[in-house]
């Protein structure tokens, strides 16, 4: 029907579940590392679906993150873009300040947080239009 | 639709054995909101505690503020869908205790709620150090995810400040004001040589904690559709959002929308305001496209001159608002945005997270970045457990005083993305 959808993710709470629709590549890493996977991807003709901002949790806020990207046959402009964009943005922001030390009821609300952004968005469409570019 | 809102001016707010209004002064029962409140079993704490103007008062975590409001005539209750029955809102007569607010607040969820301080340098900020304020001070069991707390708490909040709107039912309004929109063709006729003017409400709908219902359906899961002005007025968008305080639209605002005041107010004298193109923020680009489009398309098809653009929040909805934008003014309607921006301390870096050509017409709501000096107060409503936490406390926030220094984005509505705040740009 498609290429593959995969998960770029930091966020533990995505590990050893079967989603079926994508695959989970986790990465133990900061959130500004994810962003530039997700750039590595895009080069690797990978189109982004979800917005690498997701959630209005500045980039200096939470420590996760999560991006779906699909595999298709051409690099991706649009997705290029976005994704610079939003690492210039983690940039500023961790510039101004950098994250802080959170205790571990916060992260698990960040976590939470994160994975209800990208399972949130599958809760109102048809599966065959993930697939549609 | 037309609606009569009847305005009863709160000046001050005390305890007592009944729930009333008399002679200005709201009177509340302590006991009967607490036991309402203690109904969800998901809450295991409540209190009640009053706050108001110039008290040395700070108000902390808040997650909501409501205006209490009541349906004197017309179809349905406040908040349809939510905490009522689902009817159509927005005809008939509507009270409202302007001057007073319910204030859901206490041990939440660690990091996206803010504060209120109803004295001092830092009151300014905020709408709220100028409202008499029932704080309804709620625990939530320990168990409990953050998005069930979240519901619990909203709910509380719905229904106390419904239970306190009943209060102004049967009291004179010291002032009415009538708002009305009247369906498409006999609006557009009723004013045809002036300019056809719509407001982009975009609501926060990413994911938990970042929701906002409209008729009780969760905002992400909806399209864009057109609605009467006057149906917010009576509850139809609750606020469901947590995250950052500085421009979180509570549901106050929803009720009180400063884009829809003042369009009323030059509503027959240089605009023919037609009403509210209702959209969202998601987080699927899929879903961001197909919005933009049918909101370009909504406005469109109204046969709309000019449109102004609310967004709610940072970072993605950056990307809905530009969306909108573009695709707006590609039907050749004229486009202004109003948001808030976080540009760093001195204001230099990029305000936004996205941009598009189209966009050359922004009223800013200030800069979240700016750094405040918050003195110690008397007491505190809740706990300063959580300021370093917050959105825009950080490490050393708090100091053994109880001073706070901080970022303004700390403070509940202080670059609030709809002018509703003391740091837009107005006009005299």
């Amino acid at each position: 029907m498609g290429g593959d959808i995969i998960l770029i993710t930091n966020n533990e709470n995505f590990i050893g579940k079967d989603y079926k629709v994508y695959s989970v590549e986790f990465r133990k890493c900061r959130y500004i590392e994810i962003l530039t996977k997700v750039r590595d991807k895009v080069h690797e003709n990978y189109r982004i679906l979800t917005h690498p901002m997701a959630g209005s949790l500045k980039p200096n806020q939470t420590p996760y993150k999560s991006v779906l990207l699909i595999k298709e046959e051409t690099l991706d402009y649009n997705s290029l873009n976005l994704i610079e964009n939003a690492i210039d943005s983690a940039k500023k922001f961790l510039g101004f300040r950098k994250l802080p030390q959170w205790n571990e009821k916060c992260l698990k609300d960040f976590r939470t947080l994160d994975q209800s952004f990208i399972e949130g968005a599958l809760l109102n469409k048809s599966k065959n239009s993930y697939y549609i570019k | 639709m037309k609606l009569e809102l009847g305005k009863i001016m709160i000046k001050d707010v005390q305890f007592g054995e009944e729930t009333k209004v008399e002679k200005g002064t709201l009177y509340v029962n302590k006991e009967k909101i607490k036991e309402m409140v203690l109904e969800d079993k998901r809450l295991i704490k409540a209190d009640v505690e009053l706050a108001r103007p110039g008290e040395s008062v700070r108000i902390a975590p808040v997650k909501d503020v409501i205006e209490p409001r009541v349906k004197v005539e017309g179809n349905g209750q406040v908040f349809p869908g939510i905490i009522n029955k689902v009817k159509t809102v927005g005809e008939g007569r509507t009270h409202a205790l302007v001057g007073s607010n319910v204030v859901t607040c206490g041990k939440i969820v660690g990091f996206q709620e803010g504060l209120i301080d109803m004295s001092g340098p830092t009151a300014k900020y905020t709408p709220f150090s100028k409202t008499n304020n029932v704080c309804v001070v709620i625990e939530g069991r320990e168990d409990l995810e953050t998005h069930e707390y979240e519901e619990a708490g909203r709910l509380a909040g719905l229904k106390v400040a419904a239970y306190i709107g009943e209060a102004g039912k049967k009291v004179e309004p010291d002032e009415i004001v009538t708002y009305e929109t009247k369906p498409l063709l006999e609006q557009v006729a009723e004013y045809p040589d002036l300019p056809k003017v719509g407001y982009v409400h975009m609501l926060q709908s990413q994911g938990l904690l970042h929701d906002t219902y409209y008729y009780g359906v969760d905002a992400k899961v909806m399209v864009p559709t057109f609605m009467y002005p006057t149906e917010m007025m009576d509850g139809a968008i609750v606020s469901g959002n947590c995250v950052a305080p500085c421009d979180k639209v509570t549901t106050f605002h929803h009720f009180n929308n400063p884009v829809i005041e003042d369009l009323y107010e030059r509503h027959g004298k240089d605009i023919n305001f037609i009403g509210v193109v209702l959209t969202n923020e998601n987080v699927w680009l899929m879903d961001k496209e197909r919005s933009s489009d049918m909101t370009a398309k909504l406005c469109r098809h109204l046969g709309l001159d000019g449109v102004i653009i609310t967004e709610e929040g940072y970072g993605n909805p950056d990307t809905d608002l530009m969306m909108n934008c573009q695709k707006v003014a590609q039907e050749d309607i004229d486009v202004v945005l109003i948001t808030d921006e976080f540009p760093g301390r001195d204001g230099k870096s990029q305000s936004v997270a996205d941009t598009v050509p189209e966009a050359d017409a922004l009223v800013s709501c200030g800069n979240g970045n700016v750094i405040e000096y918050f003195p110690p107060m008397d007491k505190v409503i809740g706990t300063l457990d959580y300021i370093e936490t917050m959105i825009g406390g950080y490490e050393g926030s708090l100091k053994e005083d109880g001073s706070i220094e901080a970022e303004i984005q700390i403070i509940i509505a202080s670059t609030i993305a709809n002018g509703y705040n003391t740091l837009a740009a107005k006009g005299y």
